[in-house]
């Protein structure tokens, strides 16, 4: 929420081995100033370590952190402008909630007056108001997210770290708790940076934020592009319902590009990316930007078609869901709005057609 | 509550391929599936807290020449109280408390560095390593700092020969310092797993926290350590001071005219055929350990040893 230009996290060629295994491998990032970022990535991919490397718990192996333009690769945590948000309730359970609060201001030798007043006003900030003299066992387990979080705000430092905050909260809760991370984030003007595997709740809270998989960094961009516009493979396999078709690219008219998909082709624009002839590429599609088509009725607008077996309706409350199966034995999803007013129903096994726009196809080269 | 032990018998007994013998008799099956929890209550009742209760019966009967006979009398506690005794199991106290805080200092941060630092697969092992002191006898472990500690024993020979003293030290055997030594020696495992124990209470994220806010290790130990382990060190310091005062094998063997503890006191008490003495040393030493049980339950609440955190 404030000027983006400026630079608050910085990663140059940042690695980390345990052994063989690399756990983080040369990863490169940035992060501005005031934004909300998210990693998001597949369980055991890195994305905890690379927060844990940001937030010095771990040494990298190779590659530096910048934190405000400045080398912290060798400070310890404490050292550094961050704190962190841990996942499970990490207070100290035989503390109340104001000293859990307090520590780091007391450890700072701040005045006690001092840290009673800055307590009870982060409590208030993040909605505790009056719960100071509770002992965390006593909280649910999104207040006991709340304290961790006025304990780092309480610090004043500027880049606040949590490594799946809302993991262990259960779905309903999550929600709430990811708009209230969003509100507080914007209220405070931190730097925030989110690990999360969950897409939808990355998607809730992040301005932007960075695919990990496999200890490299996968694709970075504002959420909503790469939900729409991803250009890896793996990011569209990730992030939302896609159907993805791997074949070769078979003709190339200028930024169309027709792939080959074994018994039919497809076109699909090349978004820049070049390719040439017999190239493997895939190709992904939007669940939602797919549709079944009826064979018998003709398509208005020249959709890219593929023929199947309609298996079956799956009824969703907002949105049904249609699985096809192509004649090449690849299964496919095209999903709407439920029409619960006139919508035709379509019997399981009848031969059908799956089509999309040209535009709505993403051609993938990685 | 019937049903379910009768099913569980008649499960038991239905398994015939397993035990043909609960085929044979059902109903002991269900008998047994019933009573095998009570006999350990039982026992423990019978042979353990019957004679310890008759133990304060038995301190006010009246001394006969060879044995005693049912009376009500505080000679016994009167001959303690009036006596050097009572000095000797006071100094013993202090001696004792000297061995707790000593275990404690060594064997605690063994106890922390084997949660913290040792691979969770290798750390059951590694305490397992304590146990094997305790496959040779006590007297042979305690005997065995004789040789080690006398005038002219392993450790005065070493600085004698190093130049450290001039001549030999013999404060460190048949003295107090003595028994504290083998106190300390005999005990030190039992404050390693008490120690190991009471860890479990203190969950691997606090020391995360406690990075994050920049607290040090001093911090660290006086400030979330200290209170989240406190019931299983006040425990294996409880076990550390009643032995203490109780085991009279090793002023026995170690300590000298200053070194008497309770334990020693009734040894002797008991050699002298006077028995309600025995019993109110007992008796006084059991008394000391349910107060001291009773101020670290009502300070730790210690039920919370055996419950990890959830």
């Amino acid at each position: 929420m404030s000027e983006k230009n400026e630079i608050a996290v910085e990663v140059k060629g940042l690695s980390k081995s345990y052994g063989p295994v690399q756990a983080v491998k040369s990863i490169d990032l940035q992060i501005g100033m005031g934004e909300y970022f998210a990693l998001l990535g597949p369980s055991g991919g890195g994305k905890t370590t690379l927060l844990r490397l940001i937030g010095g718990f771990i040494r990298p192996t190779e590659g530096q952190v910048f934190l405000h333009n400045q080398e912290v690769s060798h400070l310890p945590p404490n050292a550094r402008p961050t704190s962190m948000v841990f996942q499970s309730f990490a207070l100290f359970p035989h503390m109340t909630v104001e000293q859990n609060v307090g520590y780091g201001l007391r450890l700072k030798k701040v005045a006690s007056d001092e840290i009673k007043d800055k307590v009870a006003n982060m409590l208030k900030t993040v909605g505790l108001d009056g719960y100071g003299e509770r002992m965390p066992h006593e909280l649910s387990g999104g207040q006991q997210q709340r304290v961790q979080l006025a304990r780092s705000f309480v610090l004043e430092t500027d880049i606040l770290l949590l490594d799946e905050p809302l993991a262990a909260l259960d779905a309903n809760l999550r929600r709430d708790m990811c708009i209230e991370l969003k509100r507080l984030q914007e209220k405070i003007g931190m730097t925030f940076i989110h690990v999360t595997h969950n897409q939808e709740e990355a998607m809730t809270v992040a301005d932007n934020m960075a695919i990990i998989a496999d200890g490299s960094l996968v694709e970075m961009g504002k959420s909503s592009d790469l939900y729409e516009n991803p250009i890896r493979r793996f990011t569209a396999d990730f992030i939302g319902e896609n159907n993805i078709f791997d074949g070769q690219v078979s003709k190339i008219e200028d930024d169309v590009i027709h792939v080959d998909l074994g018994s039919s082709s497809i076109a699909v624009l090349s978004r820049g990316q070049k390719t040439s002839v017999g190239d493997k590429v895939s190709i992904s599609v939007r669940s939602e930007l797919a549709r079944a088509i009826d064979t018998s009725t003709s398509s208005t607008e020249p959709l890219e078609t593929l023929s199947g077996i309609h298996r079956e309706s799956v009824y969703l409350g907002l949105t049904t869901s249609e699985l096809i199966t192509l004649d090449n034995g690849q299964e496919v999803l095209a999903r709407q709005i439920s029409d619960r007013y006139g919508g035709h129903t379509i019997a399981n096994g009848t031969s059908i057609n799956v089509g999309w726009r040209q535009q709505d196809g993403r051609l993938h080269i990685s | 509550m019937n049903k379910h032990t009768y099913t569980l018998g008649t499960r038991r007994g239905g398994s015939n391929s397993t035990s043909p013998f609960f085929v044979a008799y059902p109903r002991l099956g269900s008998f047994i599936s019933k009573w095998v929890f009570a006999f350990p209550v039982i026992f423990m009742g019978l042979f353990f807290a019957l004679p310890l209760a008759l133990t304060f019966v038995w301190s006010v009967f009246e001394r006969t020449m060879f044995w005693m006979k049912p009376a009500f009398t505080l000679f016994a506690y009167e001959n303690f109280f009036t006596s050097a005794r009572v000095d000797n199991f006071l100094a013993s106290m202090g001696h004792s408390s000297i061995s707790v805080l000593i275990a404690f200092i060594i064997g605690f941060p063994i106890a922390v560095f084997v949660r913290r630092r040792v691979p969770q697969v290798a750390q059951h092992r590694v305490i397992l390593l304590f146990i094997l002191p305790f496959a040779v006898s006590e007297i042979i472990r305690i005997f065995a700092l004789r040789p080690f500690l006398q005038r002219n024993g392993l450790v005065n020979d070493v600085l004698l020969k190093i130049g450290v003293i001039n001549e030999p030290i013999t404060a460190i055997l048949f003295t107090p310092t003595g028994v504290i030594i083998g106190e300390v020696m005999s005990f030190l495992p039992f404050i390693v797993f008490s120690g190991f124990l009471a860890m479990e209470a203190v969950p691997k994220y606090v020391f995360e926290i406690c990075e994050d806010l920049g607290a040090g290790p001093i911090h660290v130990f006086i400030d979330v350590i200290m209170p989240l382990a406190a019931p299983g060190i006040f425990a294996g310091s409880l076990f550390i001071f009643v032995n203490g005062l109780g085991v009279a094998l090793l002023p026995n063997i170690l300590g000298g005219p200053g070194a008497v503890n309770a334990g020693l006191i009734a040894t002797q008490a008991i050699s002298a055929l006077d028995f309600p003495l025995a019993m109110a040393v007992s008796a006084i030493m059991m008394a000391t350990l349910l107060g001291l049980l009773y101020i670290g339950h009502r300070l730790f609440n210690l039920t919370r040893i055996l419950t990890p955190l959830s």
